[in-house]
């Protein structure tokens, strides 16, 4: 950078975005909307003329007032660009998939119908991130051509779509790293990749038809499955995993509102009627994860039976468990507990179910103390129920020392405190989650948060 | 600053890295800080950063700003791998909002700089190869002129327009319906 004089180092004369070279003038502009970059920049001056054939994105966002100027924007726009440049990222954003048939319209041709070549351009176009999504209240977006294979797709988002088999055939992005998906109907009966590292499905329709959806990702380092709509899809095998976040929500149907066992023997009665499966949907597959929470909910049916099966979580060390009914039955917890033999950190919120709408069944009565030789945190919230409080300590056996209830709050995880207690004492202090041991954890996860 | 401090710790037994600046003023730093850039990440794997790494395309004042970024980043892109591009969200864990936050909070802070200054990270991270800093840097230049006219754009940032009123002209009508 060449040395400045007093009065240019403002930066205010001189033009500084022109300065920039080719290379970098172009990664700006890849950030703009599409219709900023043909209409608004390419009239700066000469050089900005036929920058916008070259910018490595494309970034679109339906106009539902006139889907046809949209149309006709970015096919030009495919059209007209420099066909051997890359494009990079490929985003079209809040469409709707509006089907005039469906209003009695019949000579409008369907405003959406070129997503798919777009979709094709942009991977034909070595595109690493391809994001596509419709707009809220929108019909989903049928994703059912066969696509193209792409040796550089890494990120891939589906906002509001409809993935069936074809549609969803992961195997021809063998680059594919990071895979969302949000308010999708899935009609495929099985999400699968070998290279998938983080997932986040949230808020997606699994159906309600068996057999349940399958998710067969052994590659998955990190899983988001927040809100389930239908039926709980099957978690399979997964061997590398390290953080997972469930929570079922209030759409997933393996719940039932008369019994804590799932066999409450009223016909009408979905999740209990329709849970032959002796199989272990979501825990089964979590087995491995090192930090997992589990939001449980009243009435939610899909732990409690998972656990009955309960598999051996043999590398847990941080446990978040939320919304478990623990005043009404405390065994499904203490199931948890007594398979995970090396847990670190439990943290949890208790929730009491009003008694008299819940039939109270299994064992009330302790069981043996068990070893959690590990276990060095305890730290709880509780609402409205100091006494199950003590009882969760005297049930599990813990210390009481090692535990720290707080008043309920809004988000308080995060700021967690470590109890002094005789266990402290036979570990080594770099054994503990320190303050900053959990920033680097939560670093790591931002990593995977992080914005490309 | 307090939030380094994991970083610096965990790389404290670790090699420290010399960088130069172009008017030779030297700032010792972490492996992990460094390496946030991939061409001195790839200096070191050759080997090559005994005695200190001469940076002659970046002066002492951005230098400093750009070790602020790395040192801040570090932990977060650890392992990275050069493949930066992740959700474009940061809403993963609800739990780690509180972390998230304040490294919004510091990116915000951070860019808080004259325009000069601003191009000079651009050109600084485009030369050492960081990627968040040039996309974080980048972007809000993109920011800076999203939806605004041309003659905003020329005036905001002293663009001589050398167009020709006819090329002029034929760039609106090739793009017309767009103003219409």
């Amino acid at each position: 950078m060449p040395t400045r004089t007093a009065e240019e180092a403002s930066g205010e004369e001189r033009d500084l975005l022109s300065a920039l070279p080719d290379e970098i003038l172009q990664h700006v502009l890849s950030f703009l909307p599409s219709v900023d970059v043909e209409y608004r920049t390419c009239l700066l001056a000469r050089r900005w003329r036929d920058l916008w054939r070259f910018t490595p994105a494309l970034r679109i966002t339906h106009d539902s007032d006139d889907s046809e100027d949209t149309n006709d924007f970015v096919n030009r726009l495919l059209l007209f660009r420099d066909h051997t440049s890359p494009l990079l990222t490929c985003e079209i954003k809040d469409w709707d998939c509006f089907d005039p048939f469906e209003f009695d319209i019949p000579n409008v041709p369907l405003p959406c119908r070129y997503i798919a070549l777009w979709i094709r351009y942009a991977l034909k176009h070595q595109a690493r991130v391809l994001r596509v999504s419709t707009s809220k209240g929108s019909k989903h977006l049928k994703l059912d051509w066969t696509p193209l294979i792409s040796q550089h797709l890494a990120v891939l988002e589906l906002g509001g779509a409809e993935l069936t088999e074809r549609g969803l055939d992961l195997s021809r992005y063998p680059a594919l790293t990071d895979l969302k998906i949000t308010n999708c109907l899935v009609t495929a009966r099985k999400i699968s990749s070998q290279s998938v590292r983080r997932l986040v499905a949230n808020d997606n329709n699994y159906g309600q038809g068996r057999p349940r959806v399958r998710i067969s990702i052994p590659s998955l380092v990190s899983l988001q499955l927040n809100g389930i709509v239908g039926l709980a899809p099957v978690l399979e095998s997964m061997p590398l995993l390290e953080t997972a976040l469930v929570a079922p929500g209030k759409e997933c149907l393996d719940r039932c509102g008369y019994s804590t066992t799932g066999n409450c023997n009223f016909v009408s009665c979905k999740g209990c009627n329709d849970s032959p499966d002796d199989m272990c949907v979501l825990l089964s597959g979590l087995s491995n994860a090192t930090d997992l929470k589990l939001i449980d909910e009243p009435n939610l049916l899909i732990f409690k039976r998972d656990l009955t099966l309960c598999p051996t979580f043999s590398k847990l060390k941080t446990l978040l468990l939320s919304g478990w009914s623990v005043s009404v039955d405390l065994s499904p917890v203490v199931c948890l507990l007594r398979h995970s033999p090396i847990l670190e950190k439990l943290s949890f919120r208790l929730y009491k179910i009003p008694e008299q709408e819940v039939e109270v069944e299994g064992s009330k009565n302790p069981e043996p103390r068990y070893a959690l030789a590990h276990l060095k945190v305890v730290e709880g919230e509780c609402r409205e129920i100091e006494e199950s409080a003590q009882n969760f300590s005297n049930f599990y056996g813990i210390p009481a020392g090692l535990i720290t209830i707080r008043e309920p709050s809004g988000s308080c995880y995060s700021s967690c405190r470590r109890a002094a207690n005789s266990i402290d004492k036979e570990v080594s202090p770099n054994q503990h989650p320190s303050r900053s041991e959990r920033r680097r954890q939560r670093r790591q996860q931002r990593r995977l948060a992080m914005t490309s | 600053m307090a939030s380094a401090g994991s970083g610096d710790e965990k790389a404290a037994a670790a090699a420290m890295i010399t960088l130069i600046s172009s008017d030779n003023e030297k700032f010792e730093v972490t492996e992990a800080t460094a390496t946030l850039s991939q061409t001195i990440r790839h200096m070191i794997e050759d080997g090559c950063t005994d005695g200190g790494v001469p940076l002659p395309n970046v002066t002492s004042k951005i230098l400093a700003r750009v070790i602020e970024y790395c040192k801040k980043h570090a932990t977060a892109a650890a392992g990275e791998e050069g493949s930066s591009s992740s959700f474009s969200d940061a809403a993963f864990l609800e739990v780690d909002r509180a972390f998230l936050e304040e490294l919004e909070e510091f990116d915000d802070a951070f860019l808080e700089v004259d325009r000069a200054t601003l191009f000079d990270l651009i050109l600084a991270a485009n030369y050492l190869d960081i990627k968040g800093l040039l996309n974080l840097t980048c972007q809000k230049v993109a920011d800076s002129v999203k939806g605004k006219t041309p003659e905003q754009i020329r005036e905001m940032y002293n663009i001589v327009n050398d167009l020709t009123p006819e090329e002029e002209a034929e760039i609106r009508r090739e793009t017309q319906w767009a103003f219409e």
